[in-house]
């Protein structure tokens, strides 16, 4: 019965659409540190719930060809993948760091698929910038999962978070000593920058509308709001893994709950930080940054935490 | 001119046709869309047809465009409205008379509201997208 309640949760309406009605407040965080830092912005790129209702409501026009499929199939995997792994991190599923890895990984590949295989040349435009901005959170990511792995010495997300309400945070556990602290605090640096990349912020990810030739210039009706919904789940889910793995606690009160989730208030407030102060960078440039940058910090925080925890 | 939103404005997706001309009508339909000011009607700009709730055309037709502009309002979903701004669009006004072959949008597609002007004010166009959304 558990299991089926498990699996109830993950496919059906209730785990979706939590981790899509988180999401709205998690937009509406970032678009308000933006709006305290530089005014009211009439952006026109913006994700609302009222815009996912009324693409819901629209009707679809054909796109034709495999795009056609695609466009159906692809945000509802998307929307699952990423459900998993939040049912993953909140203890609804067993699962390693591993496979939360690839379900992220796949879920935000399904988007540079979609520009792949799209006609629309302009859209196609979009597809090596869309895999360019997928590396600057794997490759990264990869890392900072293993140094993590490395520091705490296990794999699995629930006995990851079991370690940090024994030991404290990663950053700084008696395990490994200074050099593997630093170690640790170089991967955190990196992962916020990879998950600037995967949430679709400026400047490194590109927002789902951000024309001409946005990646959704030929979606429509409900697999737009699909799209909608699933880039808003991964806006809640992506400042949660770097939460868990950071700064997970015991979750067995209602006040821990609630610690919980100003810590992911607390990464949202800097990714919007991060967007709003980017806005007008040159994509191109800043994902080289992106992946030099969070990359290199990355390896060089599996290397010290490597040096810390051997010796 | 009011500042009252209308609740069926507020989140309605633009897409801006723009046919030619003098780019006046169609700068200040951008205008309405881009920048900001009090009493703006509460819309957003779309960069695809398939995603407008509303096409407001500016410009004069011509038979070369109207090819184009049918297969653009084609992509459109169902429901869709059309407004067409300024006077060269309604097929009159300065360059009515010297243009060859100049007619007016309304006369080759089928239009939800008009706004005439040479150009019009932002709050007739405010006005316009407002009545043909309600």
């Amino acid at each position: 019965m558990v299991f089926v309640g498990k699996l109830a949760y993950l496919f059906l309406f209730p785990g979706t659409l939590f981790i899509v009605a988180v999401g709205i407040g998690a937009r509406a965080v970032t678009s308000a540190v933006g709006i305290a830092v530089a005014g009211p912005e009439r952006s026109a790129t913006t994700v609302t719930a009222p815009r996912i209702l009324r693409a819901a409501g629209t009707e679809c026009v054909a796109a034709g060809g495999s795009l056609h499929a695609a466009m159906w199939v692809a945000p509802v995997f998307k929307v699952l993948a990423i459900s998993w792994a939040s049912c993953i991190i909140l203890g609804f599923t067993p699962g390693d760091l591993a496979l939360l890895y690839v379900l992220l990984l796949a879920a935000a590949g399904s988007d540079v698929l979609f520009a792949f295989i799209s006609p629309n040349p302009r859209v196609r435009q979009q597809a090596w910038p869309e895999a360019v901005s997928l590396l600057a959170w794997a490759v990264p990511m990869a890392l900072v999962t293993a140094c993590v792995a490395l520091r705490t010495r296990v794999v699995s997300v629930s006995a990851l978070i079991a370690w940090q309400s024994a030991n404290g945070t990663p950053l700084t556990a008696q395990p490994g000593g200074v050099i593997a602290g630093i170690g640790v605090f170089l991967a955190l640096a990196a992962a916020f920058f990879a998950t600037v990349a995967i949430t679709r912020l400026r400047p490194l990810g590109r927002g789902y509308l951000a024309g001409p030739g946005a990646l959704m210039d030929d979606v429509s009706g409900p697999p737009l709001a699909f799209f909608f919904a699933s880039d808003l789940a991964m806006l809640f889910v992506a400042p949660l893994v770097v939460v868990m793995l950071f700064f997970a606690g015991p979750a067995a009160h209602w006040y821990q709950v609630i610690f919980w989730a100003l810590k992911v208030v607390g990464v949202l407030v800097l990714l919007g930080l991060v967007d709003v102060v980017s806005s007008r960078a040159r994509a191109n440039r800043v994902a080289a940054w992106g992946i030099g940058l969070s990359g290199a910090l990355a390896l060089a925080g599996l290397i010290l935490t490597w040096i810390g925890v051997r010796a | 001119m009011s500042a009252h939103v209308s609740s069926r404005t507020r989140g309605q997706t633009v897409f801006h046709i723009r046919l030619g001309g003098c780019g006046g009508c169609g700068d200040i339909v951008d205008a309405m869309l881009r920048d900001r000011y009090k009493g703006r009607p509460s819309v957003f700009e779309c960069s695809s047809p398939r995603h407008a709730s509303l096409f407001i055309v500016s410009g004069m037709w011509s038979e070369g465009a109207e090819g184009p502009v049918r297969e653009v309002i084609a992509q459109a979903p169902e429901g869709t409205r059309i407004l067409v701004a300024g006077d060269c669009a309604l097929g009159r006004g300065l360059l009515a008379g010297s243009l060859e072959g100049m007619i007016a949008v309304a006369e080759r597609i089928d239009v939800d509201a008009k706004v005439a002007g040479c150009p019009f004010t932002l709050a007739a166009l405010g006005e316009g997208v407002r009545d043909v959304t309600r």
